[in-house]
């Protein structure tokens, strides 16, 4: 197998910005709207400006932005490899031509293998080819030291701790703009606005800076809704990497603007987070009823401080943290036994059946038992109705208000909460009675622990209360209890027989659950570890949008793709010549693998370049997840 | 409570190309005049902060409309959801004065208000700093059309000179505040929703 990259030059380079640099002027919009599913239209300048002047402006500066967006100090020029995987054998050209679309860094494909090569790539071929026996112990012994760079962690077991993986990975993703504090220099924002204009909500920028905006996104929405009958979806500055996506959900305009490289449909579906956050807490049928003959309604007085609290916390969680939740659209599960689970998720059900007295049959609609640490939530327990679920964004919006409400309190608070499930219904409140179990303590080694039982009927408070502490007291007295409010079985990177892997995802498809290995940090400063979260954040989301089509779907029902970050900027040492340390090549190497069964995101260690070593890595991942299926995903729950 | 948000009144400026609107907002907010005139393309968006009667505070969001012709398709979008319109006309301009009818009726056909009878609308004539051989509409002319229009208020304004633009505005904001919350006050909260389940129906949830 034959490593053959090409890699951008520095002559390349210029050309690619001198033709940037005799286009500039006219600004390019790739305008997309719902009804046409992909309408481009060329907008000049002078057209833009007579719709949106003050837009023009922002759009003209980010042309002129364009050589330092581009010009990042570290990373010159990136580039990736792809190989597709297909069951079906489609014709890989058109595979590779969708491909070569999406990802932003003009991947280069390298070789299609059919699926047997995959299957064991391990064999002959490998060793007596491209890397000699020598060349091969070199790679690993350099590769082996990038992953155990934390000082005690070479010394391995003699302090009684194991390797750890170093947490420093190489962030790929620098934005000089976002250095500069006014609303531009964010590379990200979300904006909701009503449908006169009016703001009512922003992640960033003070009232008097988009007081104005919101009445330009107005505008913009408006022009497409007179002019074209239909909602604009997206503005997509390809040469600047801007991004603007839009949802219209009268009265309510959605904006989200991204620099980050993530596509339309991404934003497009944290937009649809908000919004039903929106919806979770007025409820459809109540917003209509607030804006029918009084558009110029003005929602942010209608909302409570929570509201606006609950509001900047998602768009935390979808900008700035590791919260695969909402990206994979799946949630976390608490790893416990097989045996353990079973026997609770028993005991609950047999509770249930014994205890009609308590709980009339129908009282109860959906009930949770989930672990509660650093805002992310596992799930321990689901009770439910056989052949119904809660939607994943209806649990993700329920958790944001679990975490909210129950900050700074103490653990015997009981809640009793309406909430309307969007996703369920989005025209009325469900309630849900929320306790926790147990409160986090490093004393005695517990987790927060929630208990959620959720209700359509309005005034059923005292029975959940009751059949709540049943079930609590029957889950300790067989000695359950124990194993939802300690986490002894979490896993790091390290317990995996996986080299050299730093970071992985893994979905079940079946189960709507992931796993992740925990986050290993050493220096747990909270700015630090929301750079690191956020970078390995970046790195999926880059994995995954090279995969993508233009609508956000898989190019392909198996795909494996690799992509390569590499530092190429080798000509700028002149001018390092005088610094005594040098910088650490940012050779960045990660894998995405979709199957019908799963998804699998992999960041390896920096230095890592050969695929089989990577792949071989990725297969026992699988496999060990795949083994230890019963312990990392809840498969059936208590039905009833 | 402490932490609520200042309300926002969205207050639009219409008239004539040429009568002054765009002066009038920049003398209002930035309190500057500039000899020369740029025609408006669109719309312009100013923000600032009032205080109503000392003792109310809210945030204008002042759009100044184009008043050319060929922008008016985009005007549905603009009036969508106003609180207060202003009508502006120039002294010197006789046209400018008798299109003041057609503003107003486009602008209710176009803002679906709930009550076009009370909305308030504040008349503006403008350029009142030129001299008298060259004003062609009369004060009384004016107050005439005030009082068809449903008495609204008047103000003889110059944004050259500064001549009753605060004061003009001060009103403007009044009647955008009163509107916003005549409008709030006509509603009552039901918070009634609760949602009928039988389990053994099928629901339109996904699988999780």
């Amino acid at each position: 197998m034959r490593v053959n990259d090409q890699y951008l030059d520095t002559a390349s380079n210029k050309s690619i910005r001198s033709t940037v640099q005799s286009l500039r002027g006219q600004s390019a919009f790739n305008v997309r709207s719902r009804a046409q599913p992909s309408l481009s239209i060329n907008l000049d300048n002078t057209i833009v400006q007579t719709i949106i002047p003050p837009a023009n402006t922002l759009l003209n500066d980010a042309s002129e932005d364009y050589d330092s967006v581009h010009d990042f100090p570290r990373l010159r020029s990136v580039q990736s490899i792809s190989s597709i995987v297909s069951r079906r054998n489609t014709r890989p050209s058109t595979t590779t031509d969708q491909l070569s679309v999406n990802t932003s860094f003009d991947p280069i494909i390298e070789q299609t293998y059919s699926y047997d090569n995959i299957q064991d790539p391990s064999t002959g071929k490998l060793q007596d080819t491209a890397f000699g026996r020598e060349v091969r112990k070199n790679l690993i012994d350099r590769l082996a030291q990038s992953i155990y760079s934390f000082p005690t962690s070479a010394v391995g077991d003699s302090h009684g701790m194991k390797p750890v993986v170093s947490n420093e990975i190489p962030d790929v993703f620098i934005d000089v703009e976002s250095q500069k504090s006014n609303l531009k220099s964010h590379d990200k924002n979300f904006f909701i606005l009503t449908s006169a204009g009016k703001p009512i909500f922003s992640m960033f920028g003070k009232d008097k800076e988009i007081i104005p905006f919101m009445g330009i996104i107005n505008t913009v929405v408006s022009y497409f809704q007179v002019n074209e009958s239909t909602n604009i979806r997206t503005i997509n500055l390809k040469r600047t990497k801007q991004v603007f996506a839009f949802t219209v959900k009268a009265p309510i305009i959605l904006m989200a603007y991204s620099r980050r490289g993530e596509t339309t449909n991404e934003l497009m579906q944290q937009l649809d987070l908000l919004y039903s956050y929106l919806i979770s807490s007025i409820n459809e049928r109540q917003l209509k009823r607030l804006f029918h003959n009084r558009s110029n309604f003005d929602l942010r007085n209608y909302l409570e401080v929570t509201d606006f609290d609950n509001l900047r916390q998602i768009c935390s969680l979808l900008s700035d943290k590791l919260y695969p939740d909402f990206t994979l659209n799946a949630l976390q599960c608490f790893v416990m036994r097989k045996t353990e689970r079973g026997r609770i998720h028993e005991t609950i059900h047999s509770l249930l059946i014994n205890d009609s007295k308590t709980i009339p049959r129908g009282t109860l609609l959906y009930g949770l038992i989930l672990s509660h640490k650093q805002n992310k939530f596992k799930l321990c327990s689901v009770i439910r109705p056989k052949g119904h679920s809660l939607h994943t964004i209806d649990l993700q919006l329920l958790f944001c208000l679990i975490t909210h409400q129950f900050e700074n309190r103490d653990g015997d608070q009981e809640l009793w909460l309406p909430i309307c499930f969007p996703k369920f219904n989005s025209n009325g409140f469900l309630y849900s009675y929320i306790k926790y179990l147990s409160r986090a303590d490093i004393d005695t080694g517990t987790e927060d622990t929630v208990l959620v039982l959720i209700s359509a009927q309005k005034d059923a408070f005292y029975k959940m209360k009751t059949f709540g502490s049943n079930l609590w007291d029957k889950l300790q007295k067989e000695k359950l209890g124990q194993y939802l409010i300690r986490d002894r079985l979490k896993f790091r990177i390290s317990d995996i027989q996986a080299p050299y892997i730093h970071h992985f995802i893994y979905k079940a498809k079946k189960y709507v659950q992931y796993v992740m290995p925990e986050l290993e940090i050493h220096n747990s400063s909270p700015q630090k570890l929301r750079n690191y979260e956020c970078k390995l954040k970046r790195y999926c989301e880059h994995l995954y949008s090279s995969v993508v089509d233009d609508n956000g779907v898989p190019i392909n029902k198996t795909i494996l793709n690799y992509l390569h970050w590499k530092d190429t900027s080798v000509n700028d040492d002149d001018d390092n010549n005088e610094q005594e340390f040098v910088e650490e090549k940012i050779d960045m190497m990660g894998l995405i693998w979709i199957t019908p069964q799963y998804e699998l995101y992999l960041i390896c260690n920096n230095g890592i370049d050969n695929k089989d070593i990577i792949l071989r890595s990725a297969k026992r991942i699988i496999h060990w997840c795949k083994k230890n299926e019963p312990r990392l995903f809840i498969q059936e729950g208590a039905t009833f | 409570m402490s932490t609520r948000k200042k309300n926002i009144l969205k207050v639009i400026i219409l008239g004539d190309s040429g009568v002054g609107k765009t002066s009038l907002m920049h003398r209002y907010v930035n309190d500057k005049y500039s000899q020369q005139y740029k025609a408006t393309i669109g719309a312009d968006f100013l923000t600032k902060e009032v205080n109503i009667d000392s003792d109310k505070v809210a945030t204008m969001q002042v759009w100044d409309t184009a008043g050319q012709e060929r922008f008016q398709s985009l005007g549905v979008a603009f009036y969508r959801g106003a609180d207060c319109c202003v009508l502006v006309y120039d002294v010197t301009n006789t046209k400018s004065f008798q299109n003041i009818k057609s503003w107003r009726d486009e602008f209710l056909v176009h803002a679906n208000v709930s009550t076009p009878e009370t909305f308030p609308f504040v008349l503006l004539g403008n350029k009142i700093d030129t001299d008298d051989s060259k004003k062609v509409v009369t004060n009384k002319a004016a107050q005439e059309l005030a009082a068809s229009l449903g008495n609204i208020p008047l103000f003889f304004t110059s944004a050259k000179t500064a001549i009753n633009v605060d004061t003009a505005f001060q009103e403007i904001a009044r009647s955008a505040l009163q509107q916003n919350q005549n409008d709030a006050d006509s509603f009552e909260d039901d918070f009634n929703d609760a949602i009928n389940i039988q389990l053994d129906n099928d629901t339109n949830s996904c699988s999780c």
